[in-house]
């Protein structure tokens, strides 16, 4: 009779096991195997040549974050697949498991998709022109004759939040003319995404006074996701286990904001 | 002057951009290559249709007719935009779910099926009565006729027409970049996303170009063939 129990719970014993290991599995489109959208061009963010359906020598923020997250979940297979960012937020079946194309998490993206837990702070930058003074403060920002890209985030906090002494110039098309406005001192502070002013300040070193620091907008970019994967819960653990392990932030600073320029309130 | 240049014919550009962008030509090949064929075969199912005798036929005529109007009206960006962005959105199962390939050789298809239906037909209109009514009247089917005696003519009357939409369709895999194929077009546009130069576009241009002049000297060259064959039938 022992005996027989034994048997009987060594029995229910592996059954737990093995019914324990399947939901253990991370839910992945194909098992074992990571599928990462991507899309070009982001320089920074995923640095690489397209080829076909995939990308060529990768590198860059996105990617590396992309390979920290296979790492977490226990996958060694990731595969790279274009998906073009104008058919992102439909409702079409994905077939990527996550994609990381630099999105601003909101409501509205949300109903047709999901969204991971926020991964970097799309904050907006200040780069100031040569020889002023950094700015340590929102309220110093006011009395300087501040500038912006038109319909972008910048501008609108410009006018809606900051509202400056002086009315802001407002450059249209690219960003091109108002970084020229900073290097020709036309202009004392330009405010555009932190990441952009942080490459262009790195690229054109000398030709402005740095980012003189990061204003926070509370937008935050996410890994878009089929709406309701199951993957969400997986990959939001692995998003959060590394932030609080420091790799994210190293990983912003390799490649995206060195230093990282400091808030101001 | 000097900064055009340097914008679009910078050496060390073409260094780098040709093989990116032959990466993505050789999509625009693929994707000329399939839909070529495609269109050769149902522009002539078309075609056949469209000329079809007899009142029962009527409705197989009518769908033919109201396919070429729809699709040699319908812009192919808008085509591609269906098939790119709509069709996997609506879940319709099989059908949402083959790549972006795939949508658009069935976008190139569709427009270009149309136009090419139209140069058939052409060319067997241009076969005279005469002829079907001498095979018919020597005991040939109505299918025989077709494939003896009218196709045979009419094609080889269509062949410049027929090349010249080869080139239409060869520059506008082009457009299939809009739904995010990666060909040519794309790898120009981040060539110079990159680096701020549009040598990746000089480089695409090339490469249509030379695709297109052989085919074009090939077009003459067939052209000139027959018309001497014709003409020694003649003497």
């Amino acid at each position: 009779m022992k005996r027989v129990l034994l048997a009987a719970s060594i029995a229910l014993l592996a059954i737990t096991a093995t019914a324990g290991a399947r939901s253990l599995a991370v839910p992945t489109k194909q098992p074992g195997k990571l599928i990462v959208g991507f899309d070009l061009p982001a320089p920074a963010f995923w640095n690489g040549r397209a080829t076909g359906t995939t990308i060529k020598n990768p590198s860059g923020f996105e990617y590396a974050l992309s390979q920290a997250i296979a790492k977490k979940l226990g996958i060694s297979k990731v595969q790279y697949l274009r998906a073009p960012f104008g058919g992102l937020f439909s409702p079409a079946p994905k077939k990527f498991d996550f994609a990381f194309e630099e999105v601003t998490i909101t409501a509205e993206r949300a109903k047709v998709v999901s969204f991971s837990t926020g991964y970097f702070d799309a904050n907006q930058g200040v780069l100031i022109r040569k020889g002023l003074k950094k700015p340590t403060s929102l309220a110093a920002l006011k009395s300087l004759q501040l500038c912006a890209q038109s319909s972008t985030t910048g501008l609108a906090y410009i006018q809606h939040k900051l509202r400056p002494k002086k009315k802001p110039l407002v450059y249209s098309a690219s960003s091109t003319a108002a970084f020229d406005a900073v290097e020709a001192g036309k202009c004392d502070a330009l405010i555009l995404d932190v990441p952009i002013v942080a490459s262009q300040a790195r690229k054109k070193p000398g030709a402005y006074g740095g980012v003189a620091g990061q204003i926070v907008t509370n937008e935050h970019y996410g890994a878009v996701m089929e709406k309701g994967s199951k993957l969400k819960p997986y990959l939001d653990r692995a998003i959060k286990a590394l932030i609080a392990n420091g790799t994210i932030k190293r990983l912003v600073t390799k490649w995206l904001l060195n230093p990282i320029p400091p808030v101001l309130k | 002057m000097g900064k055009f240049l340097h914008a679009f014919f910078s050496p060390l550009g073409f260094r780098h951009a040709v093989p990116q962008v032959w990466d993505g030509f050789q999509t625009n090949i693929k994707l000329m290559v399939i839909a070529e064929i495609l269109v050769l075969f149902f522009a002539l199912g078309f075609a056949i249709v469209r000329g079809l005798p007899g009142r029962a036929t009527w409705p197989l005529r009518v769908l033919a007719v109201a396919y070429t109007d729809f699709f040699r009206g319908t812009p192919l960006i808008l085509v591609a935009y269906v098939w790119g962005l709509g069709i996997p959105a609506i879940h319709a199962g099989i059908i949402s779910n083959q790549s972006l390939f795939t949508y658009g050789v069935i976008s190139l298809t569709l427009v270009y099926t149309a136009y090419v239906t139209e140069v058939y037909r052409a060319g067997i209109e241009s076969v005279h009565p005469s002829q079907r009514m001498a095979a018919r009247s020597l005991g040939l089917t109505y299918a025989q006729t077709l494939r003896y005696v009218v196709l045979p003519q009419a094609i080889r009357r269509v062949v410049p027409p027929l090349l010249n939409d080869f080139i239409g369709l060869q520059k506008d895999t082009a457009i299939i970049t809009v739904i995010g194929v990666t060909e040519a077009l794309a790898q120009a546009g981040f060539y110079s996303s990159d680096y701020f130069l549009y040598v990746g576009y000089t480089v695409a241009a090339v490469f249509f170009v030379i695709l297109t002049i052989p085919f074009a000297r090939f077009t003459d060259r067939l052209i000139k063939q027959r018309e001497l064959r014709e003409r020694a039938q003649l003497v």
